[in-house]
């Protein structure tokens, strides 16, 4: 007789099990004393870490709602931390740059760096899944465009 | 009230427990919440459409908590504890407290994430949209993160009551 797999017996105490699977399950139990003491450990293991996880200690301080008005004044400082980001790896690429064209550099040359995300800044990726993209303008306005993934 | 203003009243709350839960930190937690706010409120101003706010919500948090627990593995931070009487009731919820998170601490970020989420009551559905974790390797996760947090638990000579 096949007991029942780890991920099942979750799956079934959490009530994400398809209806066979359940029939199946409750069959199997109603014959196998080991998978039932395994089903009431695991059921008494996700209750207890749940409860654990949910004790009032844990939320006290936390769900004290923040006035918006300071909200609102934090921010200017996010705005600077993502262009800090930003900036920071443009610094790099202008690096990176000069040393491989010093010699095509004159004293006249001037470069213009635009820096940003590729295709915008998203709040539901983490910044470092998002791409950034740096354009280098030179003095006779070649734009050369280099992608950080 | 604005939109903006509901649904920032409605979401702050379980949102900041949740962020303090996967970070460890209630201050840091606190300044991640903000920080998805003022996304959203830029995202609402900027007319953007959002399906689902609360999978939104869960997937920003677990996004910037994720980088955030990254970065705090290459800066490690050291913590000063200052010594200060307390009454008996509050030693004993602060040991707890620590208990908790010394354990969700020692657990790897995905799986500190899955029983956060699990605790907050989401279903493996929802899970599964907010960490990207396929729909049907959430159980098989789950029952491996409940079992490492209690081997975590009994390490440090705990049990679950």
């Amino acid at each position: 007789m096949n007991c029942i797999k780890d991920d099942l017996i979750q799956q079934y105490i959490d009530g994400e099990t398809k209806q066979a699977e359940n029939d199946w399950i409750k069959e199997h139990l109603s014959n196998c004393e080991k998978c039932t003491l395994r089903v009431e450990h695991q059921r008494n293991l996700a209750a207890g870490i749940k409860k654990m996880l949910n004790v009032p200690e844990v939320d006290d301080d936390v769900t004290k709602v923040v006035p918006l008005q300071q909200i609102h004044s934090n921010e200017k400082s996010i705005r600077y931390k993502k262009w800090v980001y930003i900036l920071a790896v443009a610094s790099v690429l202008v690096f990176i740059f000069l040393i491989t064209k010093r010699h095509q550099i004159s004293e006249e040359s001037f470069m213009i760096l635009e820096p940003g995300f590729a295709s915008g800044y998203d709040a539901n990726k983490p910044v470092s899944d998002q791409d950034l993209i740096i354009e280098v303008i030179d003095e006779n306005g070649r734009a050369e465009e280099f992608f950080f993934e | 009230m604005t939109l903006f203003e509901e649904i920032y009243t409605e979401n702050y709350s379980v949102m900041s427990r949740v962020a303090a839960k996967l970070l460890g930190d209630q201050e840091v937690g606190s300044d991640v919440v903000q920080d998805i706010f003022i996304d959203l409120f830029q995202h609402l101003e900027n007319d953007c459409q959002i399906l689902n706010l609360k999978g939104w919500l869960y997937r920003a948090i677990y996004n910037r908590c994720i980088d955030n627990l990254r970065r705090q593995k290459r800066f490690k931070m050291i913590q000063i504890n200052a010594v200060v009487e307390e009454s008996e009731d509050i030693l004993e919820q602060e040991e707890r407290k620590t208990i908790i998170q010394n354990t969700l601490s020692k657990m790897k970020p995905r799986e500190k994430s899955l029983l956060v989420f699990y605790s907050e009551g989401l279903s493996y559905r929802e899970i599964s949209d907010v960490t990207g974790i396929r729909l049907t390797s959430v159980g098989k996760m789950l029952s491996r993160a409940l079992k490492n947090f209690e081997h975590e638990l009994k390490r440090q000579g705990y049990e679950l009551h």
